[in-house]
């Protein structure tokens, strides 16, 4: 609860700190709407012109894209920080140490010493169009519906955590590690923004059952089209997201403290 | 260099799984054959490392902290010993990246290639011709830093338009007709569409023509807005 308290205290400073500076933030935060806009905008012309990809249609395919752009986004607001090159400077530089002589956490620390507040455009131009989509695929709005999407943003969001956790925790060891995360996660979401039945099957049991942003995010989103999954990605498997969900992040969290413990400061003033 | 080259690579192949998933009822969409859209993927795999650089915005860095000085003091041309820069890191990705994530593309899939000896010459002039175009709207976005501070802000939005112009998220000839026109209008058709379709052998000479005017032009155009801005510019310590 204390950690909880701190990070929010860490997050609201970070965000007085953001709108110092509104021209950069609020064109920061255009600049990740446009960009959601703009992939979206990819996925329409390309489904406009062939009509379907794997027997899905174009709405179908902006849901799967919608709840994984959320979900991206929220990750990014919280983890940027063990994400991108952030975390290697952190370890190269010895500046990490900070981080154990602190009495927080060291996740709580680095996640919540520069949060990533300009995601909000993104967040919101999903999240917008994802209602839209939904609405055009027939889908009926109830508690259930509410349900599977927060189940998948909530789910990918941690499976995207853990990733980036194991990346962290691979810099921590060899100081590298940080293209490890961006090229899992890049690759993760590529595959998780289209149906899961184009891809062969080593690469589709890969996403489900290795690393499982594909459970995370095509299975919901079967269950939310009321559609049929491929062959080894049935929809039964919802009862596994956060399962299989929780099983990665203890993993994640297992290898980030072993991390820790291995971390041996690279120097300082 | 391994992991990126392996990214590269493996995003190549989701491309191909999604491109060749488009084109299972069709033979041919927007003018573009299967193999021409694969080659598109793998072009575009090529030489996405080339345009989109970690060392971007370093200049703009150089601009706001005041090293360019250093740059200016230097018995050599500032400007050019930016490009060089530029040049020379990129060409050694293009030899690290661009030419292994295509060969693979070559032998893994039926892409649509060069039939003659002038077609695959054209096609290392049109990726180099490519990466010139790269450095010059770099820089013109980088030089938004001689006006303002918030230049970060302002390059990052106008960045994914322009890659979008480009067609890095998808074929411009899946475009709309008037934007696609707006498109092939714009220097950007030399960053990645010309290169395209150098390599598919489609309107080669007007390709590697358009691409080179307009290198010339933007050559041009930096040049004058790099003197503007060092003429304005006005450092302060030491």
């Amino acid at each position: 609860m204390g950690e909880l308290r701190c990070y929010r205290r860490l997050a609201r400073a970070a965000l007085r700190a953001d709108l110092e500076q509104p021209r950069l933030f609020w064109s920061s935060v255009a600049c990740s709407a446009v960009a959601s806009s703009l992939e979206l905008v990819g996925i329409v012309l390309l489904l406009r012109t062939a009509g379907q990809i794997g027997g899905w249609n174009i709405y179908e395919v902006i849901v799967l894209a919608c709840l994984t752009y959320c979900s991206l986004s929220c990750h990014g607001a919280v983890a940027i920080r063990i994400y991108d090159d952030h975390f290697r400077q952190l370890v190269f530089s010895g500046e990490f140490a900070q981080a154990l002589t602190r009495p927080l956490r060291p996740l709580t620390w680095v996640c919540g010493s520069d949060p990533e507040f300009r995601v909000v455009g993104r967040f919101m131009v999903s999240l917008g169009v994802l209602v839209w989509a939904t609405s055009s695929a027939g889908v009926r709005w109830g508690p259930v519906q509410l349900g599977l999407v927060v189940l998948s943003i909530g789910c990918t969001i941690l499976v995207l955590l853990s990733i980036s956790l194991m990346g962290a925790s691979l810099a921590l060891r060899t100081g590298q590690g940080i293209t490890f995360t961006e090229a899992i996660v890049g690759s993760g979401i590529s595959i998780a923004t289209y149906p899961a039945q184009i891809f062969d099957v080593a690469l589709r049991m890969l996403t489900i059952y290795v690393l499982p942003l594909g459970l995370t995010v095509y299975v919901p989103t079967l269950w939310l089209l009321g559609k049929d999954g491929p062959a080894f990605v049935p929809r039964e498997l919802l009862a596994l997201v956060p399962v299989l969900t929780a099983a990665f992040l203890v993993v994640a969290l297992m290898a980030w403290g072993k991390g820790v413990r291995h971390y041996l400061e690279n120097g300082g003033e | 260099m391994v992991s990126g080259l392996a990214v590269n690579l493996f995003v190549g192949l989701v491309l191909t799984a999604v491109y060749t998933a488009l084109y299972s009822r069709h033979e041919s969409l927007v003018g573009l054959s299967r193999a021409d859209a694969l080659t598109y993927v793998w072009v575009l795999r090529a030489l996405y490392s080339i345009f989109y650089v970690p060392w971007h915005w370093t200049i703009a860095t150089r601009i706001r902290s005041g090293e360019l000085a250093v740059d200016l003091v230097r018995p050599r041309d500032a400007f050019v010993s930016l490009f060089a820069f530029d040049l020379g890191r990129n060409s050694a990705q293009l030899v690290w990246t661009t030419l292994p994530v295509l060969v693979t593309g070559m032998l893994l899939l039926p892409l649509a290639l060069p039939d003659d000896v002038l077609g695959w010459a054209a096609a290392p002039i049109s990726f180099l011709l490519g990466t010139v175009l790269g450095f010059q709207v770099r820089f013109l976005q980088e030089a938004l830093a001689f006006a303002t501070p918030s230049y970060r802000g302002l390059g990052r939005l106008t960045l994914l338009p322009l890659y979008f112009l480009a067609g890095f998220i998808v074929p411009i000839e899946f475009f709309p007709a008037v934007l696609r026109n707006f498109a092939e209008a714009t220097p950007l058709f030399g960053l990645l569409t010309a290169p395209v379709r150098v390599v598919q052998g489609r309107d080669v000479a007007w390709s590697l023509a358009v691409q080179l005017v307009w290198a010339v032009l933007l050559g041009l155009i930096c040049r004058w807005v790099f003197s503007r801005g060092v003429r304005a510019l006005e450092l302060a310590g030491g």
